[in-house]
Parts: C-alpha cells; structure tokens; sequence
C-alpha cells in the first residue's frame, strides 16, 4: 500500500480515540487517588478497570480490599 | 478514524459488483427507493465493523449477516460476498491503508498494511459503530422518553462503562454497610461472653486485669502489667485442663447459667412487652395505608433487586438488561419511595433493641447448650435446643420486616418464653454436682477460659474494625464516584448542549437566532427542553414541527460526536437524514456541515435530487462525487445515471434488437441530462410550479445555453487578446455544432409518440445512427480527460467562467474592461 512520502508527518503516534466513559472514568480515579488514604488504592482500581477492561465483582473487591485477599 | 477514498463491493447484500470512489472527501448516494442506496451503507458499516445494523437488533426477525449479508444470488458463497475499502488515516499522517471484510469471515477482516498503528486506527472505527446515522435513529435522541433518550445518548456515548462501575461500586458498599451489624452483634456477644467470665460489667484494661492478676498470684504467675492485643491472660500456665473434653469450668458454668436466666427474664421483662406492643401497633398502622404496604414491599424489591443485579439480566424476571438502563430504572423507582423508605427506617429502629434482645437469649442458649452436652453423662436440653430455633424465627422475621403481617405476629408474642425450667433445673444440678475445685483449679480454670473468650473478643473486635474499614472506603469510593460521574457528565450535557443550540441556530438563523436548549440529566433519565420562539422550553416534540425536529437531531448527533470523537470524528454516513428538512434550511445544513464540520467526511443518501442539487450547489459535495442510481434489478444491481451504465444498456437493448427499450431509455436518460445541464450551465428555464419538465422543456434551453456561453467565452477571450483560447473554442463550437445538427435529424426518433407505438417498427439498424448521435451530443457538454459535465461559476449572481472538474476547461466570461 502506498504511504505518504514525507516520514516527519507520519511519526506522531495515532490520537488514540478515548471513549467519553474511559475519560470520566480516568477523572475519577484521578480524584480518587489525590484523598487520603487512596493513593495507592486508585492505582490499583484504574489498572483493574482502565488497563485490564476488567469490572467484575471480585476484581473491584480485591482492588480495593487488598489486606482481605 | 478515517476518511474512504474507495468502496469496492461484490456479490452483497443488493449489489453485485459496483466500485465508488470518493476519493476521501464527501460523497452523496441518490436515487429513488430500491435502488441500492442502503447497501452502501450496509456495505461501509460491514466492511469497518462486520456487522449490518439493519440485520441486527429488534425487529429483526430471523435476519442474520450471515445469511443474508451475501447477495440474493449467492446464499451459498459467502466468501464471494465482500467489501473493501480503501482508506485514508489523518491520525498517521493521512496514512493509506485498505480494509476488506468478507460475510464467510465476517469477524476477521484483512487488513493492509497490517502494521499495528493500522489494526488500531480500524479498530477504534470498530468501536464507534454510532457513524451510521439513519433516519428512523435521527428522531429517537428527539422525540423518545427521557428515560429511552438517557439510553439513546448514553448508548452513543458509550457510557455503559459508567453505569457498570456504579453498579458494582454499589453493590459492594452496600455489602459492606449491611456486614456491620452482624460484626458489631458479634463484638458484643464476645463482650458478653468476656464479661460474664470475668464477673465484671464493664470491658476495660483495667477490669481485665484486676479479673486476671489475683488468680495468676494465686498459680504463682507473675501479674500482667499491662494487656495489649497479644497479650495472653494465661501466659506461663502449663495446663489446660479447662479445654478438655467433659469438664465444665463449674464457677463460670453457673455466671452463664445465671446469664441466660437474664437473657429470659429480659424478654418477659415489662419494657420488653412495652416495646414490642408499640412496634407492633407502628407495624399496624403502617399496614392500614395500601399504598405505603405497596411501596414498602416494592422498596424491599427493588432494593434486593439492585442487590443481586449481576449485570446482564434482573435477577427478578430473568429479562436481559443494560447496566445502565436496570440501575438507572430501578434507582428511579426508589427515589419515589422515599416517604416509604422513611417510615420503614423508622421501624427498623424501634426493632433493633428487640432484635438485641432475642439475640442475647440466643447466645446465652448456645452456651448453656453446650455446657449441657459435656456434662456426664449429657443432660438434656431439648427444651432450649427447641426454644433457641423458636428465637432464630423471630429474628429472622424482624430482620426482614415483611410480610408485615408476620412480623406483627412475630411481635405481639416476641415475649413469650417456653417453661424451660426442668432444663434450667437439671443444669443448674449438674452444675452444683461438680466438685468445688481448688482455688488453683479455679484461677486455672478462670485463666483458661478468659484466654479462650479473649481471643474470641479479639478476633470479633479485628473483623469490626476491618469491616468498619471496608465499609468506609467502599462508601467513600463510591460517594466520591457519583460526584465525580455526575458533575462530568452535566459537563458533558452542558457541553453538548451548547453545541447543539448553536448548530440549530445556524440552520434556522432566519427565525431562531435566540434558539436555546436545556439538557438536563437525573437518575437514569435525560430531559431535553427546546425554547420555542421565546414563549418558554418544551420537549422538543411538543410544538416544533417534524422538519424541526429532524434539524434537531441531526444537530444533537453532531454535538454528541463531536463531543464522543473530537478532532477524530473525521467520517460520518448520513443514511436518508433531513427528509423532512424544507429547501431553505438544506442549504444551511450544508453551511453548518461545511463550515463546522470541515474535517469531516460525510457520506450522504438521499432519494431527493433537489437534496443532491443542494450539496452540490452549495458545494457540500465537489464535482463527480455522487452516485445518482437509476435502478435496480435483482440480475445487475443498481445502474447509475452514468455514461458507462445507460450507453452499455442500450447497446445491450439493441443488441437485442430491442429498440423500443432502447428508445426509451435514451429519452430517459436525456431527460435526466437535460435537467443536469441547465442546472450546471445555469440555463434559463420556464418555470413550473409542478416541477414536471419535459425533454422540450430543458433540452433546446440547455443546448442555446451552452452555445450561447461559448459565445460569451469567445468575446471575451478576444477582448483579452487570448488567441489559443479562441482556436480552442472555435473548435469545441464546431464539435458542438456538427452534434447539434446530427442530432436535429434524429430527434424525431426519441418522440415519446414514436418509441412507444409500433407503427414506428424501428430496427436496429435504424437507430444506431440515433444513439451515437445523442452520445455525441451529450459528450459535447463535458470535458473528454475528467467525463465531467461543464458548468458555470459561481454558481449564483454573475456568470464568471465556463469550467470542467480537472481544470481542462476553464473559459472566462468576462471581457476585459466589464
């Protein structure tokens, strides 16, 4: 397939299409990791839920509950 | 996203083979129904996602891609029914790159080059199906409910995520908020328990120690200074008699013997009477009033509804249901049964020093209960083993409140106790029957058993205080979740409430400059209030008029994808939009596409040539870049008004010898060329107000028109002393003329009156020389490098230039010095 000639155009990365729910959903942990007490729970639920698509129960329960598991 | 250069698509849906090239920019599809102009779209929509909206989802029947994505013809070859699409990536530098979907493998479609960046630009149109905007979708964000329209536009956004979240956040808040009381139950039983070994009424450091210290001076242990959470009260013992089989610690036997008589008298006590006769009579009270019983019963089940809600289905009715649609329907439902909500709240607290009760008597029955199995041999205890289940039913009734009438019963005999007393009386006997032990057996013993209720203690107190920790962080992850999800999505319906006013107001700038909008989102629903001419908002159904609305929901889907894809909403099909949409209010959708949306490929349908005319005119589509099907059959698929589809069928008709077909085809096709050609040359023509021309009406008019600018052309070119431009037209003039003149000859041949009687008995051969006569003719009108037809710029006021679509052609009016 052709492509464009000039390369410099072509090396920025593709604007990754962010879905409106992963940008709220990015704000949220966002806001979540800055409360006390959060800072390392936030992390851990945006990995789950943002990084890993994952939102089931137990998954959630563990992220936020790590001394129960 | 993207932007489609070119479809190429073969043996589906209606369509056997046909290859459009849109060369990246906006592409209009027109031609009456039937004419393959949804199979476009199907075709774009199969090619980026391998599905057909209009194969899927309600109403469908038993319509499936699979089945009936390939042509009628070619059920059985389903790898021959493909589509593809050749592409521009802006996101990758304007990146070319080609996708190509077959219905046998629907699901994997072969993409070039497969590098990843590719994959992912294909992939992230894949997760924006919304592009496809049809007209049955266009009116559901205006006119449907607001609970529906909250789906429709959350659906678009995509906000199911959202709502999922919520509802597992909540879920697990609310798990954590209702282990509380049972952990709490258990910290005091532990502590009633603790106490009543200790013979202490109070739990303290303090009262700990001065129980342990005497009986470990007693066993020659050092006393404990000070009792911290691993401290043991035991420590340095080396026995453990206490926890052997058989034996019962005789002292602390008798204080939980004497415990449980409490527990019983407690419930025969007068305050408990009182107590549970005035439950009773607020339980009564409340079951008089229908609608409260109702409610009550309806809260208690949309409560364990939203409880159980595993995401995909009700756990009540089994029905399938969207997070967000369940969650939001149900949270709606309790909103309105607050009042409900407040009396039952009201109730439960006047339980709870009952439900205390039963299960002080509970746990007092438990352990003498167990005492009664160690002794030797055991006694029976038969009565409280009865007694205790009889308490376990009361509880569990009063926990769960209904059917209130149970609960009332349960109340107004909550106080009876059964005659236990030959029990109570051989326990107590048995008890007395154990020989006194020795001080040191007794400290031993104490000491023991303090450990044991201790560490029972302990663990209750651990789990509290972890629940409490849960219970906490869950509330506040799931508190500061709403405040976060709600403020941004009033942003976002703020945002796109904003949009949408404005993009209204530029297509109605002629009445409705004031235009404003209210989105307004709650529970579950999405308001939407339209101003009406200054006299207030209203649902936008309520007093505007379809084309109104229609204009309103294109407008809405362009703020939602704009909000949705930003800088990436660089393609859209707009399958048959805007029908309702009068003349004057096209031409600014067209200004508003244009001038707002400039990033933006869109791919229009429509089976309104006047709606083609208006994009091309207000140049929303550019040159050739329409498809103007002329019809359809099941054989070939759609044809075009085009020179290859309409010259190739009449040679086909005449090869046939078919004339009358071809004949008749031919006046068509002029018709069709003639209204072309005075649009584009801007030919002045006699107006009709039923819009019915004939052939004679536009084609003598475009035929003068054209000589008449070449005229123009050649005076002006003069003036401006361009000799090889007046050699050019003069010699297009004598190309035109000697076209014009075959053509004189030959008109009579494609009189209506002629083609269709027999009389006329034409033969082939007769009118061949008719056909390329007219070929001739018609090619006279356009450029021969670009097939396109001439026409005059601009398009409104004074005609300034006689141009083709490549530049070939580009003749100047105006003399020098006008």
């Amino acid at each position: 397939m052709d492509t464009i000639e000039d390369g410099d155009q072509a090396a920025e990365p593709p604007a990754k299409v962010k879905s409106v729910a992963a940008t709220i959903l990015g704000e949220f942990f966002d806001t979540l990791e800055k409360e006390k007490g959060f800072g390392e729970i936030a992390p851990r639920l945006r990995k789950v839920v943002l990084e890993d698509g994952v939102f089931a129960e137990p998954s959630i329960r563990a992220a936020l509950f790590p001394e129960a598991s | 996203m993207i932007r489609i250069d070119k479809i190429h698509i073969k043996e589906f849906r209606g369509i056997r083979e046909l290859t459009l090239g849109l060369k990246g920019q906006n592409f209009a599809a027109c031609g009456p129904n039937g004419t393959g102009k949804s199979g476009i779209v199907d075709a774009i929509e199969f090619a980026l996602t391998g599905n057909i909206s209009r194969l899927a989802g309600a109403g469908t029947g038993g319509l499936s891609v699979k089945a009936h994505g390939p042509h009628v013809d070619s059920r059985n070859k389903p790898e021959a029914a493909s589509v593809t699409l050749d592409v521009t990536i802006p996101s990758l530098g304007n990146k070319k790159a080609q996708i190509r979907r077959t219905v046998k493998s629907a699901s994997a479609p072969e993409i070039e080059p497969a590098d990843k960046d590719v994959i992912a630009a294909f992939e992230s149109v894949n997760l924006h199906p919304e592009f496809v905007l049809s007209r049955r979708e266009l009116i559901r964000y205006v006119i449907s409910e607001p609970g529906q329209r909250s789906k429709e536009v959350q659906s678009l956004l995509r906000l199911d995520d959202i709502e999922r979240l919520r509802g597992v956040l909540q879920k697990i808040a609310n798990t954590c908020t209702k282990d509380l009381p049972g952990l709490e139950r258990s910290e005091r039983d532990a502590i009633t328990n603790l106490l009543a070994v200790l013979d202490t009424a109070q739990l303290s450091k303090k009262s700990v120690l001065d129980a342990v210290n005497p009986r470990r001076e007693l066993l020659g242990l050092p006393p404990l200074t000070d009792l911290e959470a691993n401290t043991s009260v035991k420590d340095g013992l080396t026995t453990t008699t206490a926890s052997a089989p058989g034996r019962v610690p005789k002292v602390q036997a008798a204080a939980d013997l004497a415990t449980l008589r409490e527990a019983l008298k407690a419930l025969e006590s007068a305050s408990f009477k009182q107590a549970c006769s005035t439950a009773e009579a607020n339980a009564a009270e409340l079951g008089k009033d229908a609608a409260s019983l109702n409610g009550l019963s309806r809260e208690a089940l949309l409560k364990s509804a939203l409880e159980l809600y595993d995401g995909a289905a009700c756990p009540v009715c089994d029905t399938p249901f969207e997070p967000d649609a369940f969650t939001g329907h149900l949270s709606g439902k309790l909103a309105h049964l607050e009042d409900v909500s407040k009396r039952r709240e009201a109730i439960e607290a006047e339980l709870k020093p009952i439900l205390d009760a039963l299960h002080a008597a509970g746990t007092a029955l438990n352990t003498m209960i167990d005492y009664a199995g160690l002794f030797s041999p055991k006694i029976v205890a038969t009565a409280l083993t009865e007694f205790r289940t009889v308490l376990r039913g009361r509880y569990q009734q009063l926990q769960k409140l209904l059917p209130l009438d149970d609960t009332r019963a349960v109340l107004s005999a909550a106080h009876s106790v059964p005659d236990m007393e030959p029990s109570l009386a051989a326990l107590t006997a048995a008890i007395v029957a154990i020989p006194e032990p020795t001080k040191q057996d007794a400290a031993r013993d104490f000491l023991v058993l303090a450990q044991e209720r201790l560490e029972i203690y302990r663990t209750a107190r651990l789990k509290l205080a972890a629940g409490k920790v849960r219970a906490d962080r869950a509330t506040k992850v799931f508190t500061s979740y709403g405040t976060v999800t709600t403020t941004a999505l009033e942003k976002i319906y703020k945002d796109v409430e904003i949009a949408f006013a404005s993009y209204y107001r530029k297509i109605n700038e002629d009445d409705e400059k004031a235009f404003t909008a209210k989105l307004m989102p709650s529970i579950g629903k999405l308001g939407f209030d339209v101003d009406f001419y200054g006299r207030g908002h209203f649902p936008p159904g309520a007093y505007h008029s379809e084309g109104h609305q229609d204009g309103m929901g294109l407008c809405l889907y362009l703020a939602l994808m704009n909000h949705l894809l930003g800088t990436s909403f660089t393609f859209a099909v707009l399958d048959d939009v805007l029908m309702s949409v009068d003349a004057g209010h096209r031409r600014q959708v067209c200004t508003l596409l244009k001038e707002m949306f400039p990033n933006t490929q869109f791919i229009f349908t429509t089976h309104d040539e006047i709606w083609l005319r208006h994009m091309k005119s207000e140049g929303l589509i550019k040159g050739r870049n329409f498809a103007h099907f002329r019809t359809w059959t099941v054989d070939l698929g759609p044809t075009e008004w085009d020179d290859r589809d309409v010259w190739a069928e009449i040679e086909g008709y005449l090869a046939k010898n078919d004339v009358r077909a071809a004949a008749a085809l031919l006046r068509h096709y002029l018709e069709h060329f003639a209204k072309e050609a005075c649009d584009r040359l801007r030919a002045d023509v006699e107006f009709r107000g039923d819009a019915q021309f004939m052939l004679g009406d536009l084609l003598p008019n475009a035929t003068s028109t054209l000589g008449d600018l070449l005229k123009k052309a050649k005076v002006a070119a003069n003036s401006w002393n361009q000799k090889d431009v007046v050699e050019c037209i003069g010699a297009i003039e004598v190309a035109f003329g000697e076209a014009k003149t075959k053509t004189g000859y030959e008109t009579w041949q494609i009189n209506t009156a002629v083609h269709f009687n027999d009389w006329a008995d034409l033969k082939r051969e007769d009118f061949i020389p008719v056909v390329a006569a007219f070929r001739a003719f018609t090619d006279a009108f356009g450029c021969g490098t670009c097939n396109e037809m001439y026409f005059v710029a601009p398009d409104r006021g004074r005609k300034e230039a006689l141009r083709c679509g490549c530049g070939a052609l580009n003749l100047n009016l105006l003399r020098k010095g006008a």
